[in-house]
């Protein structure tokens, strides 16, 4: 090539602009990449302390978020099963996520004045439908698709910690509290079930990190102690020992897995990964 | 090179006796076509002109031929008085412009048009068109031969066609002429002056009682065909008079030209179509009174029947279905506030249309009334008319089936695009309108707060509803079904190809569909121009085609795709039978602007 221009535009991955570099031009990025990993082979390893530990924190805020699921749960049976008036707990929810509103910078604030407005007052007006929703069809079904939803709420949501949750996964969580909600008594407790969850599993996440010290402990006190109490202990060792191989064991495997059986085509195509042209 | 003489077959090879020659004439880009046969003594004395000339002498009993390499074509030469005539193609029983798939667009590329200009691609038949044509016009070409050469032949007419002929002409001298004239031209303007404005207000572009009524189509369709009968008139009779004049000509370049222009296939079907709606006009009359005879008969009897059928299957079942559908219908637990809502609904509706309609216009009295003013019609007016009151008069009955479907399908249609909406805010996604797409989208809290219980909401009430619009939509296709076979009845009836049927029967010669050439067993090789009357297919085309609309209007995956995503299946009528109008104009011909050609014709002469 001539040297007209000394400053040449860095080549693009991109098919649909039109470069200043020949067809067959191989990036010598990818060059590099390919001969480190074709010259070192297995010892191709990514370093395992900090991965294993990154996987790990990733894991365990995951862990913290379907933890904090059963607090629908838990609310749902004191409500549902047990009669508990839910209106003073909803009240200090919602005292609680004030001050917290209150407090947090204009960036973090998800919810303003106006949309919280708009938010309780169509449910205030619409838990009354909701009661009656699913009244003439069977609470086994309701469980069936409160279960599936949950299970599709879980895949959802994202594990690493700074990403803000996904629409869809707001989406499946408030499904699952209408489902639910659905199921309940009197108006009163439909509008205050709603309230505290929405409060608990989309707004308290904004501002609190859920896989922080305090907040962990507190969640599994609430958790393991109503497994425990209302279920049986043998429920607690089985949920503490999944939890345990979840945080403890599975990070180690999967970087074992990704050292040892992945290859590095993969590692290859994870970064230059084939790009399919699509044709008209 | 063969050369093809083409022989008629009343002029025999073997019979006479004697030395004779046969005559052919031979126009520019035709064969040689024999017009008489004349003793060779004749001939010494005349020399023939340019189009006629000898093609073969006989002597003794065999045929020698002026030509090396020749066939002899035998053939029956086509009276056209009774309008028997040679075609290539088949004629054309519905107007060029209304051919089936004529103005369709077609798909093919513009470089394979350009290919099909290309005269290697166009058709090689045009000499064997050219001689076609002079074999329709035979026998005009055999009087001009008599009137040039009068001393060659021996023909006469016989007394019987000259007695016809003189009194004819006597007719036609008289006074009487142009009174049956003018009064048959003054009548003819006000009854189609009078159709047309009929016609004009059964579409009055506002409110088009054609698409409500099929008593108001019926009487379009006869107002339409009352307007076209003078263009069709007309039409004959020119071509009537233009044959006449043709035997004038007297140079050969004039009698070439002649014959490209008057081809029997351009006016013929006109023939054809005129006589075919006067015969179904009869046909339909006399439906009509054994329509009415039967009901005059039965009419007692059947209207007690009829008003137990209507008054089950319009009140007591549409009750019932009603009433169940609100009591978890087959086991399925429908939304219970929701059910019971529509389901009073409907119930008002039935009792409303109960006392309003169905009680005043079904009791026993009201229909044997019925029965008999529609036999009265049918005397009058036909068959068609009598049976298109029956459909108007069911149409009236079914209203609350009809708004039934019509509420439940506006709300299902409402709820699945609600949900559909919906369900892209659930997933978070939006429609790009811009670019017709659906785009990813972040909301906010409340927007997907509002949207997700809406959307459970409408997903618990979807069984309810769909549970609502099936039943109804069902008992609307009973109800279209019914309908539509008794306007399949009234189309049969209307746009039967009668008159072709019969004219195929009764002469095959008359209704030609192309030509064949065959063999005939015998010493020497020998072939036959024979005519392929019209396929029974090719006449029925309007009705294979409508068959085919109607199937795919409703009894195709794309019905059933309408009705799932609640959107209104049904055509309009108009649009569904036009099809069958293949044998009129689109919009009716206004008698002002044919009047002086048809006074011209009727008074003159």
């Amino acid at each position: 090539m001539e040297h007209q221009n000394s400053v040449k535009e860095p080549w693009k991955r991109l098919l649909w602009i039109e470069q200043d570099y020949p067809d067959n031009y191989t990036d010598p990025d990818f060059i590099e990449l390919i001969t480190k990993l074709r010259y070192k082979g297995k010892n191709a390893k990514p370093s395992s302390s900090s991965s294993v530990k990154e996987i790990r924190d990733n894991l365990f805020n995951f862990y913290c978020k379907a933890l904090n699921t059963f607090f629908i749960y838990i609310s749902f049976t004191f409500i549902h099963q047990y009669k508990v008036d839910p209106i003073p707990l909803t009240v200090g929810m919602t005292i609680i996520a004030l001050c917290l509103t209150s407090a947090a910078s204009d960036n973090r604030r998800i919810l303003n004045l106006k949309s919280s407005l708009v938010i309780t007052f169509a449910m205030l007006t619409l838990s009354p439908v909701l009661k009656s929703l699913s009244k003439t069809t069977a609470s086994d079904s309701i469980w069936t698709f409160a279960f599936w939803l949950t299970v599709a709420y879980l895949n959802s949501m994202s594990t690493s910690i700074d990403s803000p949750p996904l629409n869809v996964s707001t989406n499946l969580l408030l499904a699952i509290v209408t489902v639910l909600a659905s199921r309940l008594d009197s108006t009163t407790h439909v509008f205050c079930f709603l309230l505290g969850c929405i409060q608990m599993n989309i707004i308290l996440p904004n501002f609190v990190r859920l896989s922080n010290k305090y907040m962990s402990i507190f969640t599994h006190i609430c958790v393991y102690g109503f497994v425990t109490t209302k279920l049986d202990w043998t429920y607690t060792l089985l949920l503490g020992a999944w939890a345990i191989f979840y945080i403890f064991l599975l990070p180690q495997w999967f970087v074992y897995w990704q050292t040892y059986y992945r290859g590095y085509e993969s590692t290859l195509s994870r970064v230059w990964e084939a790009q399919k042209p699509i044709l008209e | 090179m063969t050369h093809y003489v083409f022989w008629p077959q009343h002029l025999k090879l073997h019979d006479k006796k004697g030395n004779l020659e046969a005559v052919a004439i031979t126009l520019r880009g035709t064969d040689h076509v024999v017009i008489d046969i004349v003793p060779c003594e004749l001939l010494k004395g005349t020399l023939l002109e340019l189009p006629y000339s000898s093609i073969a002498t006989k002597v003794s009993t065999e045929w020698h031929f002026k030509v090396d390499v020749y066939q002899v074509i035998e053939f029956r030469a086509p009276n056209l008085r009774i309008l028997q005539f040679f075609s290539l193609d088949p004629i054309s029983l519905t107007l060029p412009e209304k051919e089936i798939g004529a103005n369709e667009k077609s798909s093919v590329n513009d470089n394979v048009c350009k290919l099909w200009d290309h005269p290697r691609y166009q058709m090689h038949d045009k000499k064997l068109r050219q001689t076609l044509s002079l074999l329709n016009l035979y026998h005009t070409h055999e009087t001009a031969f008599r009137e040039k050469y009068p001393k060659l032949s021996s023909h006469r007419g016989t007394l019987g066609s000259r007695l016809w002929g003189s009194m004819k002409r006597l007719y036609r001298v008289s006074r009487l002429k142009t009174l049956v004239s003018y009064l048959g031209l003054y009548l003819t303007a006000i009854i189609c002056q009078l159709a047309l404005y009929t016609y004009k207000a059964l579409n009055w572009q506002y409110l088009k009682f054609v698409n409500l009524s099929v008593m108001a189509q019926q009487i379009d369709l006869r107002c339409q065909q009352i307007c076209y009968f003078p263009v069709q008139y007309l039409r004959i009779n020119m071509n009537m008079t233009l044959r006449k004049a043709l035997p004038r000509f007297r140079t050969y370049s004039e009698a070439s030209a002649n014959l490209r222009k008057d081809l029997p296939s351009n006016y013929y079907p006109d023939y054809i179509r005129f006589y075919n709606t006067v015969w179904l006009f009869l046909n339909d009359m006399s439906f009509g009174l054994i329509f009415a005879a039967f009901l005059f008969e039965w009419c007692d009897s059947f209207s007690k029947i009829l008003h137990r059928i209507i008054t089950f299957c319009l009140y007591d079942l549409m009750k019932s279905v009603t009433i169940s559908l609100a009591n978890n219908p087959l086991g399925i637990k429908l939304n219970e506030e929701l059910a019971r809502f529509l389901s009073d609904l409907f119930l008002w509706i039935i009792e409303f249309s109960n006392t309003m309609l169905l009680e005043p216009m079904a009791n026993p009295e009201t229909l044997s009334l019925l029965l008999r003013t529609v036999g009265n019609l049918g005397c009058v007016l036909g068959g068609t008319f009598a049976l298109s009151v029956f459909v108007d008069y069911f149409s009236i009955l079914t209203v609350h089936v009809y708004i039934f479907y019509h509420i439940s399908s506006k709300i299902y249609h409402w709820q699945i695009s609600i949900m559909k909406s919906l369900f892209y805010l659930f997933t978070g996604k939006k429609r790009n309108v811009l670019r017709d797409r659906i785009d990813i989208n972040f909301f906010q809290l409340d927007e997907l707060l509002l949207g997700t219980i809406f959307f459970i909401i409408l997903v618990f009430l979807t069984p309810t509803v769909l549970a609502f619009y099936y039943s109804f939509t069902v008992f609307r296709l009973v109800t279209i079904c019914v309908q539509i076979a008794v306007e399949s009845v009234i189309a049969l009836l209307n746009h039967f190809p009668l008159f072709a049927l019969l004219l195929r029967v009764k002469d095959p010669r008359r209704i030609p569909g192309g030509i064949s050439i065959q063999a005939i067993e015998g010493p020497t090789v020998r072939f036959e121009l024979k005519n392929r009357p019209l396929s029974i297919t090719n006449m029925f085309k309007p009705y294979l085609a409508l068959i085919d609309q109607m199937r795919h209007t409703y009894f195709s995956p794309k019905t059933i795709k309408q009705i799932l995503a609640g959107r209104p299946f049904v055509m309009h009528r108009i649009k569904l039978y036009k099809v069958l109008y293949s044998s009129l104009p689109t919009t009716p011909v206004e008698i002002k602007t044919l009047y002086s050609q048809l006074s011209q014709l009727l008074t003159s002469a």
